[in-house]
């Protein structure tokens, strides 16, 4: 899945979820979200990756972002997830 | 603007105004340690908020003039007054770039041409050996003083709400030193299906290294600190090593912490959760609500004077112990809610020691500026619509007032010019003086010069009072000079205006070589007040509670007396009378069986109002009058009785002004 929005934040808080929702229903053993787009996320949204990926944990499937931005990769670092949620640069 | 940019906006001013405080008290009664402390952590908590915010230029500017102020602070620089008057510069630029960030608008080339001249003077500062007092200079290893921290932080449930990112304050705290490591605490955290997008589950482990105090470190968490448990504290080596076990092992969520840990962590957590019961006791609250909030309890003191005459009709006992209960509560309510409004004159009145430091820097004059009763309380709206006028004469007392330092030391008088700014309360009103020792007005130069400028006729016999009022009129000014400080003629007539809008009046005494007082009176508030309600002929009447001094019956005795002269003779004193019943066409009261005198007060003054009825106090919530009523004579707004019938709220100031009393 890619998001289309540059910022995400708590106010796309419940839509991402629900995006992220719709991945955990198909059965595919990797999920790739595509942050291409987004070069700034919140602790909100950082806090549902993570959730997914302990969903995703629980039934031995694993998940990765990838092309993500400077944006990102920099708050993945500064909140020390970057140790959790593997990414690919962009 | 946001609510937050607002937050920001009132932190910063509110810093700003308590370090121009200590700068200025610093160069009257010289430099202590607790002057630095306080401009150090004005630059210091600037910074950290403007971190938050990512206002660049600020963080920019604020942390070169903390590193500065750090120097002074650590001994390296000392602070003299070229240094003060610089850091006064570096105040207000900061106020600038503060008001171009919350208002989002492009820093004026001046300003940056600004910034540049003021960072290279504080760069040479900061490198200039000569600026370094030998005697207090410490040796390097003493400053230089790493600490290692441990840092815990968890989200509270609302922490999203606020709107705050924690990566912006993470990311400024990484400025401060260096990030050892962060470990996010992963054991609340929800799988997907069950997730509240809303409510944080995170917590964060952090080991910190820099040159920085634990309250320092609270301080970067200071804008968000009711949303958040925070612990703090020293991390030795063998800690850290043991901060490296609670580390989880890549990609194996969750976090495994000592269960010994937890229980310091919690312990911790719940002290300082008890701690911030304590410590935060104020809120900050947009004064519309409060506005609005008044106005619902001033029209629920009308209805509950409805309900009070209903109570009166049927003589039901338990629905009167009930109105008298509900009556009481409300007072208190209503006095409460008052009180919020309240706001000690100090702050305000800090405000105008840099303008008088200003003027008299420019004027080339010494003045001992001092403030007395800061801790006196008036209506912040009275507060903010005072404050121009009080300005305007502090700027003329400086300018005009106070001589220069040779023509003092001539007439024997000290160098420094004193200027005093006080304000203390008095029969329900708040009177605010300016008093300076300067040169006072010479009487026969301002009836010269009123007459010259025809603001009065050649032949007119003016008492002392009534020739200092002149200087309120329009066009006057007594100033020999004008100067681009004050002195342009067109600026006490306004002043007047001003406080006469506030239901406030001004006198102006002065005695010449001695030096001049202006003083101020202003009511308390400008919403609800406790009157005393009476009545004359057929209109119901009220005067501010506070301004009756005592009631008397009208007698056959005080009917001669009056007839021939308009006084009254009260134990001995002659106070005039005014027959209110007369003086606004009243027809008789036939019901009404006696006159009283109601005995008012206003500063020194006292007269009589002879009137019909008494009804006694009376919580009256002022409505104004309308534009039929504006230039009605003595009155100052009206109020709904109960019953549905006007009351008229009288002017007791202009009643006595309109009489010629003093």
């Amino acid at each position: 899945m890619i998001f289309e929005s540059d910022v995400l934040g708590i106010e796309e808080a419940d839509g991402i979820r629900d995006a992220l929702l719709s991945c955990l229903e198909n059965e595919e053993p990797l999920i790739m979200i595509d942050l291409i787009n987004v070069n700034k996320i919140d602790l909100s949204i950082i806090q549902l990756f993570l959730s997914l990926r302990q969903s995703l944990h629980n039934q031995n499937r694993k998940m990765v972002l990838i092309n993500c931005t400077n944006g990102v990769v920099d708050a993945l670092k500064l909140s020390g997830c970057s140790q959790f949620l593997e990414c690919s640069y962009e | 603007m946001s609510e937050e940019l607002e937050y920001f906006n009132e932190d910063a001013q509110e810093q700003l105004q308590m370090m121009e405080s200590a700068l200025l008290d610093a160069m009257e009664k010289g430099v202590n340690s607790e002057y630095i402390g306080t401009i150090f952590r004005a630059m210091h908590t600037i910074k950290g908020v403007a971190g938050m915010f990512s206002f660049e230029d600020i963080i920019s500017f604020t942390h070169i003039a903390e590193n500065l102020m750090d120097a002074v602070r650590n001994g390296k620089i000392a602070l003299n007054e070229d240094l003060l008057m610089l850091l006064l510069e570096c105040k207000d630029h900061v106020g600038e770039l503060v008001h171009c960030a919350v208002e989002s608008i492009a820093i004026p080339q001046n300003t940056l041409e600004k910034d540049k001249l003021l960072k290279l003077t504080i760069k040479e500062y900061l490198e200039s050996p000569a600026d370094k007092p030998k005697a207090l200079q410490k040796p390097e290893e003493e400053v230089s003083n790493s600490n290692l921290w441990h840092i815990s932080l968890y989200l509270k449930e609302h922490f999203f709400e606020t709107g705050m990112d924690l990566l912006s304050i993470l990311a400024y705290l990484q400025r401060l030193g260096t990030l050892h490591s962060i470990s996010p605490v992963l054991d609340k955290l929800p799988g997907l299906e069950l997730i509240d997008p809303h409510k944080p589950y995170l917590g964060f482990e952090i080991e910190f290294e820099g040159e920085i105090t634990k309250e320092e470190i609270v301080e970067v968490f200071e804008f968000v600190e009711d949303d958040i448990t925070l612990d703090v504290f020293s991390a030795t080596k063998a800690q850290d090593m043991e901060a490296e076990e609670i580390k989880p092992q890549e990609q194996e969520p969750p976090i495994q912490i000592k269960p010994t840990e937890i229980q310091t962590i919690q312990a911790k957590k719940e002290s300082l959760v008890k701690q911030a019961g304590n410590v935060s006791q104020s809120l900050r609250v947009d004064s519309s609500k409060i506005d609005t909030l008044i106005d619902t309890i001033s029209e629920m003191v009308i209805a509950n004077a409805r309900i009070n005459r209903y109570v009166e009709k049927y003589a039901d006992a338990d629905l009167e112990e009930v109105c008298i209960e509900l009556g009481t509560l409300l007072e208190e309510l209503r006095n409460n809610v008052m009180n919020i409004r309240m706001v000690a004159v100090g702050e305000s009145f800090e405000k105008f020691r840099r303008v008088v430091n200003d003027v008299a820097r420019k004027l080339n004059k010494k003045i001992n500026f001092t403030i007395q009763g800061g801790d006196t309380e008036l209506d912040k709206t009275v507060i903010e619509k005072i404050a121009d006028p009080l300005l305007h004469m502090l700027r003329n007392s400086v300018d005009h007032g106070i001589e220069t330092t040779q023509e003092r030391l001539e007439k024997g008088k000290s160098e420094y010019g004193n200027v005093e700014l006080r304000a203390y309360p008095e029969s329900g009103a708040i009177v605010i003086e300016i008093e300076d020792d300067g040169k006072g007005l010479a009487l026969d130069a301002i009836i010269s010069k009123a007459r010259a400028k025809g603001i009065i006729d050649e032949s007119e016999e003016l008492s002392d009072a009534e020739a200092y009022k002149l200087i309120f009129e329009p066009g006057f000014s007594t100033a020999a000079v004008i100067s681009d400080i004050s002195g342009r003629g067109v600026g006490m007539d306004v002043v007047k205006k001003n406080i006469e809008a506030l239901k406030g009046e001004i006198e102006l005494q002065s005695k010449v070589g001695k030096g001049s007082c202006f003083t101020i009176r202003l009511p308390l508030t400008l919403a609800i007040i406790e009157g005393f309600l009476f009545q004359v002929g057929h209109t119901n009447y009220i005067i501010p509670l506070d301004m009756v001094s005592e009631v008397i019956e009208f007698t056959a005795k005080h009917r001669v007396n009056m007839r021939e002269n308009n006084l009254f003779d009260l134990r001995g004193t002659l106070l005039p009378l005014l027959d209110i019943r007369n003086y606004y066409n009243e027809l008789p009261c036939k019901m009404c069986e006696r006159q009283n005198i109601i005995v008012v007060k206003y500063g020194r003054n006292k007269m009589g109002l002879l009137v019909d009825e008494l009804f006694g106090e009376y919580q009256t919530v002022i409505k104004p009058l309308g534009r039929l009523f504006q230039n009605a004579p003595g009155l100052y707004g009206a109020s709904i009785l109960g019953s549905g019938e006007i009351a008229l709220i009288f002017d007791i100031p202009a009643l006595f002004e309109m009489l010629k009393i003093n």
